[in-house]
């Protein structure tokens, strides 16, 4: 069917349609005269039907009309009575008449179809440019956007570098570690046929360099307990930027304690919702602490985030801290 | 052992810091900077010869100019910051690495040192 389709819009040089009009013509009036003695008496377009129907096909409307044309003026000198002459009788009238009408009508349609035909091909082609315009755009946007954040990230290191104050250092390395997990997510979403993320692996990806990081990283030990949480494109920064903030808060303060701590992170996707939870075995919350009233700006974040993803976020001193967070996945991403 | 370094990247910034990072591992290094494959050319027309290239270049446009052949008949490290998509397996067969943008000084590190220590 799909060769079908290409032959009716294939563009036909003028030989190509002349050459096939005229062979058509001579195999279609050649045959009838052939069966002419074979065939009852009425038939005299028999074989000139076909040959209108495939030309005005295979080679175009001009080349059809042509053959209808010659084709008929046979007819009427070789098969219709009186034979071999041109007489015009109340019969052959009618049959020339019927003759014109079915040839018109067969050419009319499929020069219809022909140009349906032609118009889906260059709207075809049209979209598949536009397509590929539309992924080249795509890619171009992801480099662009690549390039910007590995600028930022070159600011921001080079600032760290200027400055000796060793709690802007640490603030330096925070803002760089969040530049990261942004960065990782945009890696991510960088296929235009992916646009949803696994949080559990981007995690185990991004959270060893968050906590190496830290100044403390060696007294923090991290463990996972994830299972694959399939959030989508406009989940995953948000949701990964509070699970950072919430580790690296636990970092600061769980090794503050000057022991050796171990830093667990649990993720799972129960239907409709995630449940991620960060427990450390340090000395846990401070009594009166509450989180809307903590100056921690990685906390405020945390509390921002999980308020636009209309999640939970649940405060517990439980063997040490405990951060419960709660979100539910949006439909589009598969659980 | 002394490095030299020839990073090329056509963000002045960018060429800054990723000369940063390779003197933060390598203090003794000598460190080339390049805005593009023409000043690549140049400087290797000179005479130069790189231990390691870090190149902001996808396999595609390195031998668009020429300089696939060099830079795997050089013996030199390669690190390739700009691949395009789908030339990962064809870098890792000529013993290339790549990093993805943006990166950060700790993966930098990572790929011009194994076992180098971050901090």
């Amino acid at each position: 069917m799909e060769q079908l389709r290409l032959w009716a819009v294939a563009e036909r040089s003028p030989l190509y349609q002349w050459v096939f009009a005229i062979l058509a013509i001579v195999i279609a009036v050649g045959s009838r005269a052939y069966l002419d003695h074979a065939l009852p008496p009425g038939f005299p377009y028999l074989t000139l039907f076909p040959a209108v129907i495939l030309t005005g096909y295979f080679a175009g409307t001009r080349a059809g009309i042509a053959v209808a044309v010659v084709c008929g003026i046979a007819a009427w000198y070789l098969f219709l009575e009186p034979v071999n002459s041109f007489a015009l009788t109340p019969p052959s009238i009618l049959a020339l008449v019927f003759y014109m009408f079915i040839v018109t009508t067969d050419l009319v349609l499929i020069h219809a179809m022909r140009y349906a035909l032609s118009t889906l091909e260059v709207e075809k082609d049209r979209s598949d440019t536009l397509a590929q315009a539309n992924k080249t755009m795509f890619h171009e946007l992801q480099h662009r956007v690549s390039n910007n954040l590995q600028v930022v990230s070159s600011l921001l290191k080079m600032q760290r570098r200027n400055v000796a104050d060793e709690s802007a250092r640490a603030a330096l390395d925070v803002a760089s570690a969040r530049l990261q997990v942004v960065a990782s997510i945009q890696r991510q979403l960088h296929n235009p046929k992916r646009q949803t993320t696994d949080m559990g692996q981007l995690m185990r990806d991004v959270l060893p360099e968050v906590v190496s990081s830290s100044a403390l990283s060696d007294r923090v030990v991290l463990d996972f307990d994830v299972e694959p949480v399939i959030v989508s494109g406009d989940q995953a920064t948000p949701l990964a930027l509070i699970i950072v903030e919430l580790v690296s808060n636990a970092v600061e303060h769980a090794a503050a304690s000057h022991r050796m701590t171990h830093l667990h992170l649990t993720m799972r996707s129960r239907g409709p919702e995630a449940i991620i939870i960060v427990q450390d075995d340090g000395d846990g919350l401070p009594a009166d602490f509450v989180p809307e009233k903590s100056r921690s700006l990685g906390l405020r974040v945390a509390l921002q985030f999980t308020e636009q993803l209309g999640g939970k976020l649940v405060f517990e001193t439980v063997n040490g801290a405990r951060v419960t967070l709660t979100i539910p996945l949006e439909r589009s991403a598969p659980h | 052992m002394q490095h030299t370094v020839l990073i090329q990247d056509p963000d002045a910034l960018i060429r800054l810091d990723l000369a940063q990072t390779v003197l933060d591992l390598w203090p003794d290094a000598s460190v080339i900077l390049c805005k593009d494959a023409q000043q690549i050319a140049q400087t290797v027309a000179g005479g130069v010869r790189p231990g390691v290239l870090i190149l902001r270049q996808s396999l595609r446009g390195l031998r668009g100019a020429n300089l696939a052949d060099w830079a795997a008949a050089s013996g030199a490290r390669v690190i390739l910051t700009g691949v395009d998509d789908g030339e990962a397996p064809s870098i890792a067969s000529l013993g290339w690495s790549t990093l993805d943008m943006p990166f950060s000084a700790a993966h930098l590190r990572r790929v011009l040192q194994p076992g180098c220590n971050d901090r």
